[in-house]
């Protein structure tokens, strides 16, 4: 999580493609704004498309959704199916909508290890849209720089984070804070 | 005697460990080789990717980023699977049977959480603007990531003539498209007619609405009011006017979408 252009992308994308290369499982992206970041992706031009790719051929690629309803199938297929490294770029939209759904995607932050899959979100900002089960599933968090008075109070009270640390890291710095085993 | 680590493995760790995102110091202090070394390694060649994605950096640890060539994914990873799409296919079902609502496909919504740190921080409370790009479509979703509830509709009714002040000036100064405030009935705002056209709204035409708002109760009852209402019934429509006194200064925040 950080500012925008702190390098979360990019370092969510470093990190798929490694544990792509070390699990051999294909790496969806979740390209919620069309961003350059993944502009160099195959892109799947349907839902139907990406579990093609993903799940039939085997193959990396990324989506841009059109809706909710998109995201929400996609994240459905990863619960029921697996084995792939999914990273969703601006992921507090979609956690946001998924909650007010019942929605998959919350649920596969509670189960992502047994679904099995990976499960890479960045966002901008920890608010109340990014809910308490995506805290609670004892992720590992990338901190980039945040200025935001109600995260880094947050991410003081909740972690020990140094709130002077974390609201003056250049650009393409972070803090790793672990919170599971 | 313990036998001393060959030169290639200790260049690999190093590396390997650099690349998760420990600092350069850390690493050459627990591999008892200088921070030079390990710099020269780097400039070497291509760090060597973490094989395991359980190697994680310690906690608390300061982190760079560094960028991963994806072309070898774009080929196949594992041998095609007609089962595992078969099982990811049948989901399709199982969530059709559980969603009780269904979104109509349209345009890409925009997070709307890019802009509310800025009022954070300036206005010392929590203000919901939604900055939406020209051309966009209202949708449902960005209409309920833009509903205040009752505490914050009457804090910010207490405090509008603030509000309305700083976020004209913003508007003013800024290089945006669009900008859109809803659920603040005080200030009588349209969200969709702002939504589509450049804003600069000036001041004088907001405060007058927050000067004639009535002193109330706090509210009851839905705290959102429909945004689709007439909006003939704010006026005359606002034009984008300058406002020289508002227009100074160059634009105060980075919104980065």
């Amino acid at each position: 999580m950080g500012v925008p252009r702190a390098g979360k992308t990019r370092l969510a994308h470093a990190h798929a493609v490694r544990l792509a290369r070390a699990n051999s499982w294909p790496v969806l992206i979740i390209d919620s704004q069309g961003v350059g970041n993944f502009k160099n992706w195959p892109h799947a031009v349907s839902v139907e498309d990406a579990k093609l790719e993903i799940w039939a051929k085997r193959t990396s690629c990324a989506f841009i959704p059109k809706s909710a309803d998109d995201v929400e199938a996609l994240v459905n297929s990863v619960l029921t199916a697996g084995r792939v490294n999914l990273l969703i770029d601006e992921a507090a939209y979609w956690l946001s909508s998924s909650r007010g759904r019942g929605g998959a995607l919350v649920r596969l932050l509670r189960a992502y290890r047994h679904a099995p899959a990976n499960v890479l979100l960045t966002t901008q900002h920890l608010s109340g849209d990014v809910p308490q089960e995506a805290l609670s599933c004892a992720p590992t968090l990338y901190v980039f720089r945040c200025t935001s008075p109600a995260v880094l109070d947050r991410l003081e009270r909740e972690f020990g984070t140094d709130r002077h640390l974390v609201s003056n890291l250049p650009q393409g710095q972070f803090v790793t804070i672990r919170t599971g085993f | 005697m313990a036998r001393k680590p060959k030169p290639q493995k200790l260049r690999d760790a190093a590396l390997a460990r650099v690349t998760a995102g420990e600092s350069v110091r850390d690493v050459a202090a627990s591999l008892k080789v200088s921070p030079t070394a390990v710099r020269g390694w780097m400039r070497q060649g291509k760090p060597v990717a973490a094989t395991t994605p359980n190697v994680e950096p310690s906690n608390n640890s300061i982190g760079t980023v560094d960028d991963e060539d994806p072309s070898d994914l774009f080929t196949k990873q594992a041998e095609p699977d007609a089962e595992l799409h078969a099982q990811a296919d049948s989901a399709a079902n199982t969530q059709e049977e559980t969603t009780a609502t269904t979104e109509p496909a349209g345009p890409r919504p925009v997070d709307p959480e890019v802009v509310v740190d800025l009022f954070e921080g300036v206005v010392g409370m929590v203000l919901r603007v939604v900055v939406v790009g020209k051309g966009a479509t209202w949708t449902p979703e960005l209409e309920r990531a833009c509903q205040f509830s009752p505490g914050e509709r009457n804090r910010l009714r207490a405090t509008a003539p603030y509000v309305a002040e700083h976020v004209g000036s913003a508007l003013n100064n800024s290089p945006w498209v669009g900008v859109a405030l809803f659920g603040f009935s005080a200030l009588e705002v349209v969200a969709a007619r702002f939504a589509l056209v450049k804003a600069t709204v000036p001041v004088r035409q907001l405060t007058p609405r927050v000067a004639d708002a009535p002193d109330v109760a706090p509210l009851a009852g839905p705290s959102v009011a429909p945004l689709n209402r007439d909006p003939d019934s704010f006026g005359e429509p606002m034009q984008p006017t300058p406002t020289p006194e508002l227009a100074a200064g160059p634009a105060k925040a980075n919104f980065g979408i």
